[in-house]
């Protein structure tokens, strides 16, 4: 088939952020106002191309470097789908489009916005995949941009220091994949995965083939797309990272690295496992361990923070825990019915995790700061004070974020870890029942932190009465000559918002809705279970 | 009818509490709030209608129909019944709520914020409803948690000094609990191939090892008694009490509570504890913990100072005589549905003279603003009528005859003296006395003796709004005393069915490949 064919969904973002390129050419305001409208309608335009592009099978190129599966078009819909809000919420609000509450741009606008749809077009790139070399491609190409829009984020020194620790830790991860991949490749003599599978599998050569070289390539890859999920011990620049970047850069980072690695982590160990899971117990107990330490350090280490952008930085990597305890379950399980709830659960995890995110990141970053420096908006429990009642509807979409986030019912996340934890203690295997236990376990250490930004919000000064505090807070607000002035209206960060919320609550409360979405996991994820095509 | 009104039993509050929260007058949030609790009421009245009509009332239950709110992939679906049991919790709740939210008083009610305190108020009776009703495990573990939400909220928002910590602790230390009875929930599930309670009952009473149902009947039950709670589990419960402004604690004490005693009933004890393989030495070791309760918590209410917190350690020791008494249940075939009975009914006279008498202390607090008994006495000389009402929900506490806590008490009192012997029975039995001790020591302290006051304190007696709240109370308190034959019958055959193991009788139950699966 056709290459073009097969990636209309991708070529449309990459004109849309060429266009930008170019427009970034240009100075002038109309422009910069210009640029978010562009992204939007390429996203748009990708999506309607992604899901029209869908057909049963596998579709590839002449050259076997992409494949396009069922699970493809579905990581391509949330990405790009769930990379719409992300746009809305970097959506420049003042008069002459060089910031929005939150961002600073100065004249970069339209960079920005290209830069972040070339990520997503790298994580489109992940998800179709079929050759190392396109793998990796994939891989950077949905991290570089990040480094960037960190670093330009803000003009402060943090965002500076983020950045640059984020862009080297990232070329070491960078590294790393690429010395798997190499070995990968001389242990089997193949590029395309569809090939190393066939290897893998034949019988002359054995199942052993390639012993530990081939399991020193599958860690070596592991551990790359790891440090994407920011899973420990490889999630030690998270919190300096997501803190120095602007709120809306870091609801990006927080998604588009953590499920592009996520993806190519599922496509390595199906190819590790010669397509029908028959991976190495070793590999399988590290799986489990890696995904129980991350839980547990990132909901321990996030109770002790008291900037909440590292809070959300810790949430994250708890939640690449709770993704990971889908991936152990998926390798520990032997029925192909059980591997197929776990896909479908960590596919369903992936879309209910980004849209909670958003909602959290998009009430953060409309909320003043009480200190203007470093941070324009709201950073630490104090900003977050007593906003709830200056701002209910921000106050009840927060609550039902972080609600979501620890798994409350009647929100996505209760549905999320439910499907999450249902195969592994269906399975019957003690070390998978363990791992459900201690998955909810976290999550109740998790509604720590998160109860802390709710009752913050929600939360008053002995004695003064609403009012005082709603006068304080104004002046307060105003008060730091900032570029939001009063008249700033934030329309698309309220509509990110609101969309998200209304996601959160639907999914939590409209059973049939559900239902509807985890079928459409279950279908992107089935052919994945079953084992070879 | 009543199946539709048992439905709308759940969507109405829920519906309600989204208008509540839009409503910008304090005034207007309240009369809306009472308006649908009344309605609520008006709706358990129905449906209990529909109970004593046919026994039980369902909804989304019916075989061969597909039920419209289903999750079908994880095996939830919204199958709602009412019983001879749930009936009588839901109508305590739908009681209770209306004449919490007339108690409300300016403390509450003249901050700008009070919309949300209603909003609150609708969304707990929502939730307690749900439980209550649900006829499908998962379900009822839905509700069982959504009602940690509002009850967080107005802790932490409308409590005293201490509100965030006390919210936070409540909140997680409950939520840790029901960890365990998620995960028993799924793996029971996983073999009944459904989240239907009947069907979990059924596989956890024949198809599944002593093993396996020695770890679900333990995860089962910790999640139950950290909600009751049981001693040594309790440990969130005075803070919680003493911290809630006195509408929130009257609800979270009276009614869920109840959550906890309810699912031990429903859940834990048909599915762990009933039966040859029934687990002795778990049940063993709650009536262990019970009796332990029973005079801890008299002992330590004995010395409380703070009158609410006397109510919370009462509350340890009185609820581990109903547990006490469905353990009890299980020992004595002869016995168990008398004690069963006794255990039920005294959930019911718990819920209302805790309520009640929270709600008093809560108006006395209000007046003299203070709680501590060395600080207030005499009160009787300033407001009889309070003091009165003071006095006759502390005997429904203590089980005085013509009282509802009398009928409940001595039933358990029974069922604990057949099922376990007269040595378990006389410790229970001190815990009555106990009780008697420290309830008369508070009124006592409280009512009587030299008046002592704050300075400052305005001591006025009940005004119009305390009383609509509090005679209904006095009204159902007698009742319930005077007539309890009709409310006992009324759940005797349910009662007999939890406890009675017979897998030939239960075959019906067996979980049979439906047209729909519902495990994929």
């Amino acid at each position: 088939m056709n290459v073009t064919q097969l990636i209309i969904p991708e070529l449309t973002l990459l004109a849309a952020a060429a266009l930008l390129f170019l427009m970034g050419g240009s100075n002038a305001p109309k422009t910069r106002l210009l640029a978010p409208v562009v992204a939007l309608l390429a996203m748009v335009g990708a999506l309607v191309a992604s899901l029209i592009g869908q057909r049963t099978g596998v579709r590839m190129d002449d050259t076997g470097s992409l494949a396009v599966t069922a699970l493809s078009v579905y990581i391509k819909s949330i990405s790009i789908g769930v990379g719409a809000l992300f746009v809305l919420l970097a959506w420049p609000t003042s008069r002459d489009g060089a910031s929005n509450r939150s961002i600073s741009f100065s004249t970069e606008t339209s960079e920005y916005f290209a830069l972040l749809l070339l990520a997503i077009t790298g994580m489109c790139v992940v998800a179709s995949a079929n050759s190392l070399p396109t793998l990796f491609l994939g891989i950077e190409l949905a991290s570089i941009p990040t480094y960037i829009m960190v670093t330009m984020s803000r003009p402060h020194q943090q965002a500076q220091e983020a950045g640059v620790k984020y862009f080297f830790l990232g070329a070491l991860s960078a590294a790393m994949m690429l010395l798997g991949m190499s070995y990968l490749f001389g242990v089997t003599g193949e590029m395309r995965l569809d090939h190393i599978i066939d290897v893998l599998r034949r019988p002359a050569d054995g199942p052993g083939i390639g012993g530990s070289l081939l399991m020193l390539a599958v860690l070596l890859m592991m551990m790359s797309f790891l440090f994407k999920l920011a899973a420990v011990p490889l999630h030690f620049y998270a919190g300096d990272v997501y803190q120095g970047a602007a709120t809306p850069v870091t609801a990006a980072i927080s998604f588009i690295p953590k499920i592009a690695g996520m993806t190519a982590l599922i496509k390595l160990l199906y190819v590790a496992g010669a397509g029908t899971w028959a991976l190495d117990p070793k590999l399988m107990k590290l799986v489990w361990i890696i995904a129980v330490l991350t839980m547990t350090v990132g909901n321990v280490l996030g109770l002790l923070q008291y900037n909440v952008k590292r809070v959300l930085a810790y949430s994250s990597i708890a939640h690449s825990g709770y993704l990971l305890v889908g991936l152990a379950t998926l390798v520990h399980v032997k029925a192909p019915e059980q591997r197929g709830d776990a896909l479908a659960a960590i596919a369903f995890y992936m879309l209910a995790y980004g849209v909670m995110n958003v909602a959290v990141f998009g009430v953060l970053m409309l909320l003043p700061a009480k200190v203007p420096a470093p941070a324009r908006t709201a950073e630490t429990y104090d900003d977050l004070a007593g906003a709830g009642w200056r701002h209910p509807v921000l106050g009840v979409v927060m609550a039902l974020g972080c609600f979501s986030l620890i798994g409350i019912p009647a929100t996505a996340g209760f549905f999320g870890k439910l499907y999450l934890l249902k195969p592994a203690i269906q399975s019957g295997n003690t070390a998978l029942v363990w791992l459900a236990v201690l998955t909810m376990i976290n999550a109740a250490i998790s509604a720590g932190y998160y109860l802390k930004i709710v009752t913050a919000m929600w939360s008053k000064s002995d004695g003064a009465g609403t009012e005082a505090i709603r006068d304080t807070a104004h002046d307060s607000a105003y008060d730091l000559g900032h570029q939001a002035p009063a008249t700033e209206r934030s329309v698309p960060v309220l509509a990110a918002i609101a969309l998200s919320a209304a996601g959160i609550l639907a999914a939590g409360i409209v059973f049939p809705l559900t239902g509807a979405i985890y079928r459409a996991a279950a279908s992107a994820t089935a052919w994945l279970a079953d084992g070879p095509r | 009818m009543a199946e539709m009104a048992l439905l709308l039993l759940i969507l109405f509050p829920f519906a309600g509490a989204i208008f509540a929260a839009s409503m910008k007058v304090a005034q207007v949030a309240r009369v809306w709030t009472l308006l649908i609790s009344f309605l609520t009421f008006a709706l358990a009245l129905v449906v209990a209608g529909g109970v004593m009509d046919k026994s039980v009332v369902t909804w989304g239950t019916t075989p061969g129909v597909a039920n419209p709110l289903a999750i079908s992939d994880i095996g939830l679906a919204a199958r709602l019944s009412c019983d001879g049991i749930s009936i009588w919790l839901v109508l305590l709740t739908t009681f209770i709520v209306p004449l919490v939210v007339v108690s409300v008083g300016p403390a509450i009610n003249d901050r700008a914020d009070a919309r949300w305190f209603y909003t609150w108020v609708l969304v707990l009776l929502g939730s307690l409803l749900g439980a209550f009703i649900a006829a499908d495990g998962l379900l009822f573990y839905f509700f069982f948690e959504l009602t940690l939400v509002p009850s967080l909220f107005m802790i932490a928002i409308w409590g005293g000094a201490d509100r965030r910590a006390a919210a936070g602790r409540f909140f997680i230390y409950t939520f840790a609990g029901s960890i365990f009875l998620l995960i028993g929930l799924i793996y029971l599930a996983a073999q009944a191939n459904s989240f239907e309670m009947s069907r979990l009952i059924w596989v956890a009473q024949n198809d599944i090892t002593s093993t396996e149902r020695w770890w679900i009947g333990l995860a089962f039950l910790v999640g139950f008694l950290i909600k009751t709670p049981v001693f040594p589990l309790h440990s969130w419960q005075p803070l919680t009490y003493a911290e809630s402004p006195s509408p929130a604690a009257a609800l979270i004490a009276a009614l869920m509570s109840k959550l906890g005693t309810y699912g031990l009933l429903r859940l834990a004890i048909p599915i762990g504890f009933v039966g040859p393989t029934n687990n002795g030495a778990i049940s063993q070791t709650v009536i262990v913990l019970c009796l332990i309760g029973i005079v801890y918590g008299g002992l330590i209410a004995w010395v409380q100072k703070d009158a609410v917190r006397l109510i919370a350690y009462s509350s340890l020791s009185h609820l581990a005589l109903c547990v006490l008494a469905m353990f009890a249940a299980l020992a004595n075939n002869a016995s168990t549905t008398l004690s069963l009975q006794g255990a039920v009914m005294y959930m019911i006279a718990h819920g209302l003279s805790t309520a009640a008498l929270l709600l008093v202390i809560g108006a006395i607090y209000a007046r003299a603003g203070t709680r501590n008994l060395t600080e207030i006495s005499g009160l009787f000389a300033k407001m009889p009528v309070l003091s009165t009402l003071l006095v006759i929900f502390t005997m429904a506490s203590i089980g005085l005859p013509i009282t509802s806590g009398f009928v409940g008490e001595i039933l358990s009192l029974q069922g604990v003296l057949n099922g376990l012997g007269f040595g378990v029975a006389a410790i229970a039995a001190l815990g009555m006395i106990l009780g008697a001790i420290y309830m008369l020591h508070m009124v006592a302290s409280i009512g009587f003796g030299p008046l002592k006051a704050p300075a400052g304190a305005v001591l006025t007696d009940a005004t119009d709004r305390e009383m609509a709240a509090l005679l209904p109370l006095v009204a159902a308190v007698l009742a319930l005393g005077i007539m309890p034959t009709p409310v006992l019958e009324s759940f005797k055959d349910e009662v007999a069915a939890i406890a009675h193991w017979s897998p030939t009788v239960l075959e019906d139950n067996r979980p049979q490949q439906t047209e729909e699966p519902y495990w994929q």
